[in-house]
């Protein structure tokens, strides 16, 4: 059994210790998290330094 | 929040994606989050101007290209661009907007040479009836230490406190 280790909770707010997920729960978890991340990718310039270096290329959907 | 947006579209991304058969793997921050790293930080507040991204490693293969694209035209993405060049495994890097964050496509990733030994060790699990390859935690870790920003240092010190050995 993995050792509890102290996350953030985002949605309460606190430091809690890690539960025990499963994958489709892990994952789940992970696409709530996304705002946090991204929160603190904006806020950090060495997160939005980018990590690879070439060009993309940039679609849009279709209008019509 | 935008997570409920992401899982929405990555529900219709994924099943397009598995419908037209194109190898792919999600990595990125998705895949760091998924191993449980969260930051503990304080002021998040107040800042909306977002854009995170959720990528996929895609099999640079001209076969895996053309199935991908037609997983694109589904998603109703204009593709008339790309049908103007010709693919190129080191180059063909696609990113596909949403409200709040992008979706991107690549064709390579940094410290690591072969998608299908990745895709072989890739984490497997379903999500909203789709099945969505994750990178492997070993993966990841090698990919962050190719990348070598101090963010990717602080990453890696952090998952493996998450996932000890």
């Amino acid at each position: 059994m993995k050792e509890a280790i102290p996350y953030y909770d985002i949605k309460q707010k606190k430091v809690e210790n890690a539960p025990s997920l499963s994958d489709q729960e892990a994952m789940i978890r992970a696409l709530d998290l996304i705002d946090f991340y991204a929160a603190i990718c904006n806020q950090n310039d060495n997160l939005k330094s980018p990590s690879h270096d070439h060009a993309w290329i940039e679609l849009e959907y279709k209008t019509s | 929040m935008i997570s409920n947006e992401i899982r929405n579209v990555l529900q219709k991304v994924c099943a397009a994606l598995n419908d037209n058969k194109v190898d792919c793997i999600l990595i990125g921050g998705s895949a760091v989050a998924f191993y449980g790293y969260q930051r503990p930080s304080g002021g998040l507040q107040g800042n909306l101007d977002l854009k995170y991204d959720v990528d996929f490693w895609y099999k640079p293969s001209i076969a895996n290209y053309y199935n991908l694209l037609k997983a694109l035209k589904r998603l109703n993405v204009d593709t008339s661009k790309l049908e103007e060049l010709v693919f190129d495994p080191k180059k063909t890097f696609l990113r596909i907007p949403h409200d709040s964050f992008r979706t991107e496509f690549l064709p390579q990733v940094k410290g690591l040479d072969s998608f299908d030994k990745s895709k072989v060790s890739a984490k497997v699990i379903q999500l909203d009836g789709n099945e969505i390859h994750i990178i492997a935690y070993e993966d990841l870790i090698r990919n962050k230490k190719a990348v070598d920003r101090e963010i990717d240092r602080s990453d890696i010190e952090q998952l493996e406190k998450r996932n000890p050995k």
